[in-house]
C-alpha cells in the first residue's frame, strides 16, 4: 500500500462527516446543473420526438378546384411520395361550451374521420387527461389542450353542437340542420398540428367519434373534406409530392403544413431551452464560487499535519497527491450523487408546451449530459482542490509543527478607517475580522467568502434586472415592434385614391384615434431573401420601433431587422440593393433601388407573415412605391387615445368597412411569459447560496478565531460585545459584497438582457428595479445579522481560560 | 565515523514586513556527532536551537554553511532528495508530539516505513515490535487521542524509530509533559542510547540535558560552549569555543 493511499484513506476516515457533507452539497449543486441541462436538451428535442412518436402527418391538403375535384384525392393518396394518409372532415357547426360561449370555425375545428384513423392510428392523439373517445360512442369527443385551455373545458364537460347545413354546391352555410347534438368531453389531448404557433396554422381540434358519422350521416360534407398525408422522408419531399400531384393534373391547396408549424413551435420551445441552459450555467458558476472556498478550507484543514508528514519523509509531490486523491474520492461520491439527483429531478422538465409534447414524461436518463456532467464535476472539484492542495503541500511548519499557509496577511484597510471615524470598538474589531484573513491555523477564507457572497449578490441583482426588463418587454408592445395600437386597412381590393382619402379623413375625424400614418406591409427582396417590410409615411408620432439608428425618412433609406442585418452582413451606413421582386402581380415588375441602411428595427409579427424574429425591413411609403409602383398605402398605422377602450374602438372601426389588424404579440412572448418566473426562482436560489456562503464564512471564522474571542473577553469584552463584533463582521461582509455586487450585477443583467433580446429582434430596454435593489440592501443586512446570531452567541460563550490554555 | 557534521551554518530569516530587520537565527554554527553519541543542545528561547534542528533535518535550507548527515551533504539536494534522506537517516520527535490524529496508533508508526518503501506487512511487524517495546502494544488499534501525554510522546518516539534512523532528533521532547512524563521519556532516550542510537536533543531544561553524553550550549545563534560527562566527571564545565565572526 502506498503512503499516499494510506494517508488519503486516513484523512477521509477522520474527516468523513465534513467530506460527506461537502460531497452531498456538491452532488446537489451538480445534480441541479445536470438536471437543468437535461431539461434544456429535452425541451429542445421534445416536439421533434413528439412528431415521430405520434406518427405525424406532414400536410393537410385539399383540391384547389373544390367540390368537383374531390375524387382526385384518391389519386393523391396513391402518389409515390405519400407514405400514409387519412381523410379528415371539418364538420361545420357551432359549439356551445358549458360557460355559454358559442364557438365556430376557425376558433374550433370539429374533425371527424369516418374510418376512425385520424388521431387514432395516424397523427395520433397524446391523451393528456381522460381517455380517447370510444369509436362506438357517437356522443364522445376529445378536445385539444389549446381548445380546453381557451374555452376552459375539462374532462366530463357537456358540449352542445348545432350542425350547419349546406347549399346546392355542397358549401356549408350557417343554416342549422340539427340543433343541440350532445357531446361529452372524455379526453384532453395533444396531436401534431395542434400547438399554437404564430405565423403558422394550428388546428384547434375537437375530435368527434367516427360513430357520429354513422348515426348522423350528414356531418361530413364533401366540400369540407381534406387529406392528411405523411410523406416519405428525404430532401425536397414536399416539393416532390406537389410535383407528382401536378403531373397527375391535380392542383392542391395546403391547409396545414406541419413543417412550418414545427419551426414555429420549436422556436417557442427554444427560449425555454435557452433559459434552462442559462440556469445550468449560472448555477454551475455559483456552485464553483461558493464551494471553491469550502474545498479550499477543507484542503487546508486536512493539510494541518503536512509539515509532520514532510518530517517523516513524504515529499511535496506525495502530499499534493494525497490531497488530489482525497478530493478525487469526494468528487467521485459527489459525481454519483449529482447523477442520481439529476435523474431524480428529470421529471420536473420540460415545462410548458414542451412538457405537453414530451412523449416520455417522467424519469429521463440523458447519458451524454450525465457523462459530461460527471466528468465536469470530477474535474472541476479536483481542480478546485488542486491549487489549495499545492499550497498546502508547500506550506512551512509552525512552531507547533502545523501548516502555516503563507500569503494571507493582507486585508482591506476598512478597520483603520472605522477606527479613525470613531466607530465603537465592537465595530472596529468586527470590521477587522471581516477584512483580515489572518494567518496559518487561524486563517479564515475571507477573500473566497467575500467573492462567493459578492458573486451571489451580483447574480441575484442580475437576475432581478433581467426579470424587470422581461416584465417591461411583456408590457410594452412598442419594444417588440408594435409601435402603434392597430392597423386599419381598406376592405376594398385595390381601393381608389379617393377611397383612401375618405378613410384618411374618417380616421382624422375619429374621436378615438389620437394619431396615424399611412402605409402598408409588403414583401421586398434583399440579396436572395424575400422579406416582409413595413412601409410608412414618415411621421414623428407613429414610426417603426428602432433598436438603433433612425427610422427611414427618405425614399432611398431602409431600416433592417437584427437577423436580416446579420445574415446580410451589413451595418448602419451601408448601402444595399433592394428589389421589389420580379413578379409583383398584375403584370407589374418590381424595380431595383440602392438604399442606405439608416437603422436597426424591431420587426413586428403579423399573423400572415412567417418570419423568424429580427427578420424584416422598413422603408418609407414613397420608397416602397419606387420599388413596387403598384403599392398603395391603403393601410393606416394608428394610435388610440390613452383613455379609449381599444377593443371597442377596433370593433367600431371594423364596422366601417375597415379590416382592423389589432396588436399582435409574437409567439415568442408567450414563451417569455412562461419563463418569466425563472429569473426570480434563480434569484431565490442564488440568494440562498449567498446566505450559505456567508454562514459558512462566519462559522469558520468563529471556529478559527476562538483565541481572538477569548483574548477579547480577557480584555474586557462582555458577551454582548463579542456577539456585536460578530454582527459587525457579518454586516461588513454583506456591505462589501453589496457594494461590489450591485453595480456588477446591474451591468451583468443589462448585458445579459441585451444579449437575450438580440436574438429576439426586439428593442433591448434593460431596466433596473431600483425599489427592489434598495430593499436588497437592508434585506441583505438583516439576513446577514440573522445568520450571525447563532455564531455570535457561540463566540460570546467562549471560555477564555480553556481556549487560551489549549491554544 | 561522523553521523553529523555541521560547518559554518548561518540562517537569516528575512522579515515579512518591508521595513523589518532580518532575523539572524544562526550566526555560524560548527558541530559534529559520532555514531552512538547522545548530544543535548541547550540554550534559552530564540537562541536558534530549533532552527539548527530544522536545518539538520533538511526541513529548511541554510543561508550559508553545510550539513552532512551520515556523510551525505544536504546542500544541493532538492526537496525530494531531502525527503528521501530523512526517510533513511532521520527520525524526529517534536515537542508537541505532532501525532497524526486521523490515523491509529499503529498507522502512526507504520506510515514512515511505508513512506520509505517498506511492504505494509513488514512495516506493521516493525511497528508492533516498537509499540511493544515502548509499552503501547495494547493501544495499537486506537487513535492517539486516547493516550496520555507521556504515552503520546512515546508513540512519537516509536514513530521516529520506525525506519531505524541514523540520527534521532528531538525538539524539546519533554516540553509538553509533566515531570513524571518527562522523566519517563528521558529514561526511554537513555535506553535507546544504550542500545546504540545516535540522538541529538534540543532543550532549555538543565535536567533534561544532563541525561546526554555531551551538552552544547547555544546563545544568540552561536555555540558558546560545550561539556562532556567524561571531561567534567559529572560537573558541567563549559569549554569556550573560538568566537565566530559576527555578521
Amino acid at each position: 500500500m502506498s503512503p499516499i493511499w494510506l494517508r488519503a484513506r486516513a484523512e477521509l476516515r477522520s474527516g468523513w462527516r465534513r467530506s460527506l457533507a461537502l460531497a452531498l452539497l456538491i452532488g446537489l449543486a451538480g445534480g441541479a446543473v445536470m438536471a437543468a441541462a437535461i431539461g434544456a436538451r429535452r425541451t429542445h428535442t421534445a416536439y421533434e420526438r413528439f412528431l415521430v412518436a405520434q406518427r405525424a402527418m406532414d400536410l393537410v391538403v385539399s383540391p384547389a378546384g373544390g367540390y368537383s375535384e374531390l375524387p382526385k384525392l384518391t389519386e393523391v393518396e396513391r402518389l409515390p411520395q405519400v407514405a400514409d394518409s387519412a381523410r379528415v372532415y371539418l364538420v361545420p357547426g357551432q359549439l356551445h361550451t358549458p360557460s355559454g360561449r358559442e364557438v365556430t370555425f376557425p376558433d374550433v375545428f370539429p374533425l371527424i374521420d369516418p374510418v376512425g384513423r385520424f388521431g387514432v392510428t395516424f397523427n395520433t392523439m397524446k391523451i393528456l387527461s381522460g381517455r380517447a373517445p370510444n369509436p362506438t360512442r357517437a356522443d364522445e369527443v376529445a378536445v385539444s389542450f389549446g381548445v380546453a385551455q381557451r374555452f376552459r373545458l375539462k374532462v366530463g364537460d357537456q358540449l352542445r353542437f348545432d350542425l350547419f347545413g349546406h347549399d346546392a354546391n355542397g358549401d356549408s352555410n350557417s343554416t342549422v340542420v340539427h340543433r343541440g347534438l350532445a357531446f361529452q368531453v372524455v379526453g384532453i389531448e395533444a396531436a401534431p398540428g395542434e400547438f399554437e404557433a404564430l405565423g403558422a396554422q394550428n388546428i384547434a381540434a375537437v375530435h368527434l367519434s367516427p360513430a357520429l358519422a354513422r348515426t348522423q350521416p350528414g356531418v361530413a360534407y364533401r366540400t369540407d373534406q381534406s387529406l392528411a398525408v405523411r410523406l416519405h422522408p428525404g430532401n425536397h419531399s414536399v416539393e416532390r409530392f406537389f410535383e407528382q400531384a401536378r403531373a397527375k393534373g391535380i392542383d392542391l391547396d395546403t391547409n396545414v403544413s406541419l413543417a412550418d408549424q414545427a419551426v414555429s413551435v420549436q422556436r417557442a420551445n427554444e427560449f425555454q431551452a435557452v433559459a434552462l441552459w442559462l440556469i445550468a450555467g449560472i448555477t454551475g458558476l455559483t456552485a464553483v464560487a461558493v464551494f471553491g472556498q469550502t474545498v479550499a478550507r477543507q484542503t487546508f484543514l486536512e493539510s494541518i499535519e503536512y509539515p509532520t508528514l514532510r518530517a517523516l519523509g513524504m515529499t511535496r509531490g506525495q502530499l499534493w497527491n494525497v490531497g488530489l486523491l482525497r478530493s478525487g474520492a469526494i468528487a467521485a461520491v459527489s459525481t454519483a450523487l449529482a447523477a442520481a439527483v439529476a435523474v431524480l429531478l428529470s421529471p420536473l422538465t420540460p415545462t410548458g408546451a414542451a412538457r405537453i409534447a414530451e412523449p416520455k414524461p417522467g424519469v429521463w436518463i440523458d447519458a451524454p449530459v450525465l457523462a459530461i456532467g460527471a466528468v465536469a464535476t470530477l474535474v472541476i472539484f479536483v481542480l478546485l482542490a488542486a491549487i489549495p492542495g499545492y499550497r498546502a503541500a508547500r506550506a512551512r511548519g509552525s512552531t507547533l509543527g502545523t501548516a502555516e499557509i503563507a500569503g494571507e496577511e493582507r486585508g482591506l484597510r476598512l478597520a483603520s478607517t472605522a477606527s479613525d471615524l470613531g466607530l465603537p470598538r465592537t465595530a472596529v474589531v468586527g470590521i477587522s475580522m471581516a477584512t483580515q484573513p489572518g494567518r496559518g491555523r487561524t486563517a479564515v477564507p475571507i477573500r473566497t467568502a467575500l467573492l462567493g457572497t459578492t458573486f451571489g449578490i451580483a447574480t441575484v441583482v442580475a437576475a432581478l434586472t433581467f426579470s424587470a426588463s422581461m416584465n417591461l418587454l411583456t408590457r410594452s408592445p412598442g419594444l417588440f415592434g408594435w409601435n402603434w395600437d392597430a392597423i386599419a386597412v381598406s376592405t376594398t381590393d385595390r381601393p381608389t385614391e379617393h377611397e383612401i382619402d375618405q378613410i384618411r379623413a374618417g380616421l382624422a375625424a375619429d374621436e378615438d384615434v389620437r394619431t396615424f400614418t399611412a402605409g402598408t406591409v409588403d414583401t421586398l427582396i434583399i440579396g436572395r431573401t424575400e422579406l416582409f417590410a413595413l412601409a410608412m409615411d414618415p411621421s414623428p408620432s407613429v414610426q417603426p420601433a428602432m433598436i438603433e439608428g433612425q427610422p427611414p425618412f427618405g425614399s432611398n433609406e431602409i431600416a433592417l431587422g437584427t437577423d436580416t442585418m446579420r445574415s446580410l452582413g451589413v451595418r448602419i451606413g451601408d448601402t444595399i440593393q433592394v428589389s421589389g421582386g420580379n413578379d409583383i402581380g398584375e403584370g407589374i415588375k418590381g424595380r431595383r433601388q440602392q438604399m442606405r441602411v439608416v437603422g436597426r428595427l424591431a420587426m413586428p409579427s403579423f399573423f400572415f407573415s412567417f418570419t423568424r424574429p429580427g427578420q424584416g425591413a422598413a422603408v418609407t411609403l414613397a420608397g416602397m412605391k419606387l420599388l413596387k409602383p403598384a403599392s398603395q398605402g391603403d393601410g393606416f398605422f394608428l394610435r388610440f387615445k390613452p383613455e379609449v377602450d381599444r377593443r371597442a374602438a377596433e370593433r367600431r372601426l371594423a364596422s366601417q368597412n375597415l379590416f382592423v389588424l389589432p396588436r399582435q404579440e409574437p409567439g415568442d412572448l408567450a414563451s417569455i411569459r412562461r419563463i418569466a418566473n425563472v429569473p426570480l426562482v434563480l434569484a431565490g436560489l442564488l440568494a440562498a447560496m449567498s446566505a450559505a456562503t456567508l454562514a459558512h464564512a462566519l462559522i469558520t471564522s468563529i471556529r478559527r478565531r476562538r483565541r481572538d474571542f477569548a483574548l477579547l473577553r480577557t480584555l474586557g469584552f462582555v458577551r454582548n460585545q463579542v456577539q456585536a463584533t460578530v454582527a459587525w463582521q457579518a454586516s461588513t461582509l454583506a456591505l462589501v459584497a453589496l457594494g461590489i455586487g450591485i453595480p456588477v450585477g446591474v451591468a451583468a443583467g443589462r448585458w445579459g438582457w441585451r444579449l437575450f433580446t438580440d436574438n429576439l429582434g426586439v428593442v433591448p430596454q434593460p431596466v433596473i428595479s431600483w425599489p427592489v435593489l434598495l430593499l436588497l440592501v437592508p434585506g441583505a443586512l438583516l439576513l446577514a445579522n440573522l445568520i450571525a446570531f447563532v455564531p455570535g452567541r457561540i463566540a460570546g460563550r467562549v471560555r477564555p481560560a480553556v481556549v487560551l490554555r489549549t491554544e | 565515523m561522523d553521523v553529523l557534521e555541521v560547518r559554518g551554518l548561518r540562517k537569516i530569516y528575512e522579515s515579512a514586513e518591508a521595513e523589518g530587520a532580518p532575523v539572524r537565527a544562526l550566526r555560524g554554527v560548527d558541530m559534529a556527532m559520532d555514531e552512538g553519541e547522545f548530544v543535548a543542545v541547550m540554550g534559552p528561547s530564540g537562541c536558534g536551537k530549533s532552527t539548527l534542528l530544522n536545518l539538520i533535518a533538511g526541513l529548511d535550507t541554510p543561508t550559508e554553511g553545510e550539513v552532512a548527515v551520515a556523510g551525505e551533504l544536504l546542500s544541493g539536494k532538492d526537496e525530494n532528495d531531502l525527503a528521501r534522506m530523512r526517510r533513511k537517516h532521520i527520525g524526529i520527535v517534536f515537542q508537541f508530539f505532532n501525532l497524526l490524529e486521523g490515523m491509529s496508533v499503529l498507522e502512526n508508526v507504520t506510515l514512515p516505513a511505508i513512506v520509505a518503501g517498506a511492504p505494509r506487512k513488514q512495516a506493521e511487524t516493525r511497528a508492533r515490535d516498537l509499540l511493544d517495546l515502548l509499552g503501547l502494544a495494547d493501544k495499537a488499534g486506537k487513535g492517539p487521542g486516547v493516550l496520555s501525554g507521556g504515552q503520546r510522546q512515546r508513540l512519537a518516539i516509536a514513530r521516529a524509530l520506525a525506519n531505524e534512523p541514523t540520527l534521532l532528533l528531538a525538539d524539546e521532547p519533554t516540553g509538553a509533559l509533566d515531570s513524571a512524563g518527562g522523566a519517563e521519556v528521558m529514561e526511554l532516550f537513555r535506553r535507546l542510547h544504550r542500545d546504540g542510537q545516535t540522538i541529538l536533543l534540543v532543550t532549555h531544561d538543565d535536567d533534561v540535558a544532563a541525561g546526554a553524553d555531551r551538552i552544547v550550549q547555544m546563545r544568540d545563534g552561536r555555540i558558546v560552549g560545550e561539556h562532556t560527562e567524561q571531561a567534567t566527571g559529572g560537573a558541567p564545565i563549559f569549554a569556550p569555543l573560538e568566537a565566530p565572526s559576527s555578521r
